[in-house]
């Protein structure tokens, strides 16, 4: 063995001994890796699994297909089949029929229903699972009444198995009997039946949603055109794929920036702890140096230890990572079941990819948080590294480096969000504005420090202020971390917060009626021309004021993504929630050239007032101006809104989908006893009141906001493991300052207040920073990203109790992670921590 | 700078325990051996030893011999293994750390070799703690500090922070620390070595003049011969023994 190996083993041992001697260091260094490794692992796993799950689901049925007959927002007549057959001679066609139901056993979650005709599906080599030789008695969905087969998904979760009854929720209450069980890897959650039944169970009698299609490309050509003209849509199957892919692009996008936000506290959490780790030890790496340890050899230490640390981080994160993943995936399933899909999955699956990936990152970020303090420890002269005094002095002459840095890097990121459009650059930005900040706070919280023991005439507060001004060469990048994580969550909240209050303000808009009527078949209500009728009725039930009429459909512009909404407004209703007064936007609603366009659609097809906009209509292309844009967080898909007259004269469709009904003020239980009647008397009428849909929206908005409620408590643990971080250096920098106290006479419970003094200050002053980024963070995330993401405008409202709930935790975190160090530091006695100096 | 400042009564009604009461010191029976130690022979053994209030006691012995040690004890700021420590006739071992701690605060001044001022505390600070800690009222304490500045020849360092001193700087502050609450013993662990030879002379006239001189009970850890011979006694420490006792002159 060489003299250099040698010497390189003994640098190391006496590394991997200060870790052991330190069990809690070498656990917080392990558990800021970890974290922010997991945090990574667990959000990407989630997104990607939710994308696994859905084209699964998407492609379940579709089996070899290749393209699929629909109309957009509508259903298919069920003899186009057989049009589709005879007069264009495809064979390879299968039908289908979606939909959701709701089961006695689980009220609460609604589950979808697909009809197929199981010897087309064979045809086109759909529900491969279903015909699965010994896995379901398939013949016997067509032979028995109210027979299905059942996703081992929902199996298992509802504790059902083959022979069970299961009992509807909806309609009439019929019962539904499982004759086999489907097995699936992702986890879909639905039931099988023969297309006669699910028509039936449905309502859905003669409709179908969709039909696969196995096409050659000359078939393709040929019936593309061909259906067109009878306002129905031939799309390749990978073009649906890509449809789920392009509604939910953002929504992952921002997920994934919720991650990298994750990673990035999570990153400030590495970097104090392995600069504390670096920085505690100096006068060792001084004394190594002295003894003639090359600068290189010194760097490699700390460089070595922290990959043998990072891959002890990295392991336990991806491990920890899985297990939260699991747990969010459901969220974001959900989340995208809610807003984008009606279909829903449970599936989660590990992709070696995406850890490896966060294994990277892991190790990227931990190597990136300790090349500089390894560099300043190897770099400084040997003498220099073992003066306490020289690294305080150096941190005094930074302040003033470290203050223009910060101001640079915050221009930049200003010029950057000002100007990008791009969701990733805003982005990065927004981390551009969060280093920024993390790069002040050391000297900002010295200066404050400063200013605060200049000020006092109290000795114990100026003696506690001096000290965390201090000790800030070893503390301030957990300082940094704290005021981040802290910063973090205030500013998604603060978020949420406005967000939640824009949404609360816009249901006050969009659901301005009183009582919801919904016909349960608008088909048929339009086609008994018994709609007038109703309306009537409607009409002359006392406290009836007035009523409001809407229809729902794809917009018909050849994409089929965004909405049309048809509707015949109420005289003293509130909805549009436009920035114009809502009577000329009426007005302008009542010419028949003229649409109002959402926010989110405005932004994504750049399109303003005064523009046109063309649409299909069946007598052909038709070109409107847009008179106004309105607020609206249904979709931030787009939503185009046109008068309904004008709408059933153009596009010959006289269903209806929601009535509002407007009562007396104080009669809304009245009316709604009376319109229950009359739902209850006709049979196809469902009946709920706005602030029931009003709380269940809420309800929908806060679940959606789940995942990001998880990324503040991460970011919440994160300031209570940094903070405990910056106390343990404060304490241990502070051995001999307290053992001296003691000397001179402080009783121990003088010591323990002066430590808990220096706790709180250190973590209020970090928590204090942390409000003005954290309300910068949030003021970004609300004009800036959801802009750009979604094409929403929202109120920024201020927040101050969340506001100081951030300054609290911070303040309350110093205090519990000072509880037990402080108490330590009184357990050693006085002689010992002088004699050990 | 060598005029002892007048001794003042400061603070509230009971600030009369700032004034140097006298009080002596006794050792029976002590023994001393740290934990960490293993089978390493105990640092201090069966030490007896009386230390009358006034006495002027140097201490000297070989590095590791146990000076520190034996100076810790007498300061309260440790137990002994074995035995018990008596200061004013009563065993350290019966008190609190509480109570220590009042008695470090009322009865004894501590001057380190290492100077040990509070870093981030500027030198008119440093020189208030003790004050503070024993409820001086403002005025008065700051008339004290005025005092131990002029005293020491401080007055244009009170607003600077330790490390802008010299060593010699940094141990006359420690020493006015050390006397400012008016104690009754004076302990002075090796403070002159750190110092130069000039700069120590100056701070052992000042130890004497502030300890010995102003009636308070000086005991003294050093290696210093000079000293040696201006002491009442010396006691020589080797081994963990006491094993000498001397009047003042030199030792063998």
């Amino acid at each position: 063995m060489t003299a250099a190996a040698v010497n390189r083993s003994l640098l190391l041992l006496a590394g991997l001994r200060f870790y052991l001697r330190h069990p809690g260091q070498l656990g917080l260094t392990v558990a800021g890796i970890a974290l922010g490794v997991a945090t990574v692992v667990a959000i990407d796993l989630a997104a990607y699994s939710s994308g696994q799950a859905f084209e699964a689901s998407t492609r379940l049925f579709r089996g070899q297909a290749t393209h699929e007959i629909s109309r957009p927002g509508d259903s298919l007549p069920d003899d186009l089949l057989a049009r589709v057959r005879r007069d264009y001679g495809i064979a390879m066609s299968a039908p289908t029929v979606e939909g959701r139901l709701r089961l006695a056993v689980e009220p609460r979650r609604s589950i979808s229903l697909i009809g197929i005709d199981p010897l087309s599906a064979a045809r086109v080599g759909g529900a491969t699972a279903a015909f699965a030789p010994g896995a379901s008695n398939f013949a016997g969905l067509m032979t028995q009444p109210g027979a299905v087969l059942i996703s081992a998904a929902v199996a298992q979760e509802l504790g059902v198995e083959t022979g069970d009854e299961l009992k509807l929720l909806d309609g009439g209450g019929e019962s539904l009997s499982i004759i086999g069980q489907v097995p699936g890897e992702s986890g879909e959650r639905y039931l099988l039946a023969d297309i006669a039944t699910a028509q039936e169970i449905l309502q859905r009698t003669g409709q179908l949603t969709r039909i696969d299609l196995r096409l050659t490309a000359d078939q393709a050509g040929l019936l593309t055109s061909q259906l067109r003209q009878e306002g129905l849509q031939l799309r390749p199957v990978a073009a649906t794929l890509g449809q789920v892919d392009a509604m939910t692009r953002s929504f992952r996008i921002n997920l994934q920036a919720l991650s990298l936000l994750a990673l990035l506290v999570g990153a400030f959490l590495v970097f104090s702890t392995v600069s504390f780790s670096v920085v505690r030890r100096r006068e060792m790496f001084g004394l190594f140096r002295s003894l003639g340890a090359r600068r290189r050899e010194v760097l490699q230490l700390v460089l070595t230890e922290i990959v043998v640390l990072a891959a002890a981080g990295v392991a336990l994160g991806l491990l920890g990572g899985i297990v939260l993943g699991s747990g969010l995936v459901s969220l974001v399933l959900r989340t995208i079941g809610d807003l984008y899909l009606s279909t829903s999955v449970d599936y989660f699956g590990v992709s070696l990819p995406l850890l490896l990936k966060a294994a990277l990152i892991g190790f990227g970020a931990s190597l990136g948080a300790a090349a500089w303090p390894a560099i300043e420890a190897a770099r400084a002269p040997p003498r220099r590294a073992m003066l306490r005094a020289y690294l305080e002095r150096q941190g005094r002459q930074a302040a003033g480096s470290r203050l223009l840095l910060s101001v640079a890097l915050a221009c930049a990121a200003a010029v950057l969000l000002l100007f990008t459009r791009e969701l990733r650059l805003a982005f990065v930005g927004i981390f551009m504005v969060l280093i920024a900040a993390a790069v002040a706070a050391p000297p900002l919280v010295q200066f404050s420090m400063r200013g605060l023991a200049a000020a006092s005439t109290w000795l114990p507060l100026s003696y506690a202020a001096r000290s965390v001004a201090a000790n800030l060469s070893r503390t301030g990048p957990a300082v940094a971390a704290l005021m981040i994580a802290v910063a973090t969550f205030s500013g998604v909240g603060l978020m949420i917060g406005s967000f939640r209050l824009s949404v609360d303000e816009w249901l006050s808009y969009s659901l301005d009626a009183d009582v919801l009527v919904r016909p349960t078949d608008s088909r048929a209500l339009a086609a008994s021309g018994e709609e007038a009728d109703l309306l009537a009725e409607l009409r002359r039930l006392p406290g009836v004021m007035d009523l409001s009429l809407s229809r729902r459909r794809a917009l018909p512009d050849g994409q089929g993504i965004a909405t049309l909404l048809a509707v015949q407004p109420a005289v003293q209703g509130r909805w549009p929630q436009s920035e114009q007064p809502r009577a000329r936007v009426l007005a302008s609603l009542a010419r028949p050239d003229q649409v109002l366009v959402s926010e989110p659609f405005a932004r994504k097809r750049d399109v303003a007032e005064g523009d046109a906009l063309s649409l299909l209509t069946p007598a052909g292309e038709r070109e409107f101006s847009i008179a106004a844009t309105f607020v609206d967080y249904s979709t931030d898909l787009g939503l185009v809104a046109m008068e309904l007259g004008r709408y059933r004269q153009l596009f010959g469709d006289q269903q209806l989908d929601t009535i509002g009904v407007f009562t007396a003020t104080g009669q809304t239980a009245t009316v709604l006893a009376q319109v229950e009647d009359l739902a209850d008397r006709r049979g196809d009428l469902r009946v709920t009141t706005s602030a029931f849909l009003r709380q269940l929206s809420l309800l929908v908005f806060d679940r959606t906001f789940t995942i990001t409620q998880v990324l503040r408590l991460i970011a919440g643990l994160v300031a209570v493991i940094a903070v405990i971080n910056a106390l343990q250096a404060q304490r241990l920098d502070s051995r001999r300052e307290i053992a001296t106290l003691r000397a001179l006479g402080f009783s121990p419970g003088q010591v323990l207040r002066l430590g808990e003094m220096q706790s709180l200050l250190l973590g209020t002053g970090a928590g204090v920073l942390a409000v003005p980024v954290g309300i910068l963070m949030a003021w970004l995330l609300i004009v800036v990203v959801n802009r750009i993401a979604f094409g929403w405008s929202m109120v920024f409202v201020i927040d101050w109790w969340l506001v100081s709930q951030g300054v609290l935790l911070a303040a309350v975190a110093g205090l519990l992670a000072g509880w037990l160090p402080n108490r330590r530091s009184l357990r050693e006695s006085p002689a010992v921590a002088l004699r050990a100096d | 700078m060598s005029r002892a400042p007048e001794s003042t009564v400061v603070g509230r009604p009971d600030a009369r325990r700032l004034s140097a009461s006298p009080i002596s010191l006794s050792l029976r029976q002590v023994g001393m051996r740290y934990p960490a130690a293993g089978d390493v022979p105990a640092v201090l053994r069966d030490i007896n030893l009386e230390i009358p209030a006034g006495d002027y006691l140097v201490i000297v012995g070989r590095s590791g011999s146990g000076k520190s040690t034996l100076l810790n004890l007498l300061g309260c700021l440790d137990q002994p293994s074995q035995g018990e420590v008596l200061v004013g006739g009563q065993s350290t071992r019966a008190m609190t750390e509480t109570e220590l701690a009042a008695v470090r605060r009322r009865d004894i001044g501590f001057v380190f070799q290492s100077f040990n001022l509070i870093p981030t505390l500027t030198v008119r600070e440093n020189l208030l703690v003790p004050l503070q800690l024993n409820g001086a009222e403002s005025e008065a304490a700051a008339e004290r500090v005025f005092s131990l500045l002029a005293a020491a020849d401080l007055k244009d360092r009170e607003a600077r922070f330790p490390e802008e001193l010299s060593g010699g700087e940094q141990q006359r502050v420690a020493i006015m620390r050390a006397i400012a609450h008016e104690p009754a013993v004076l302990i002075a662990d090796e403070p002159t070595g750190n110092l130069d030879l000039p700069t120590a002379r100056l701070i052992l006239e000042l130890l004497e003049s502030f300890g010995h001189g102003q009636g308070r009970t000086l005991i003294m850890a050093t290696h210093s011969r000079e000293v040696m011979g201006r002491a009442q006694r010396v006691l020589q420490i080797s081994e963990g023994r006491l094993l000498e006792v001397t009047a003042a002159g030199p030792v063998p």
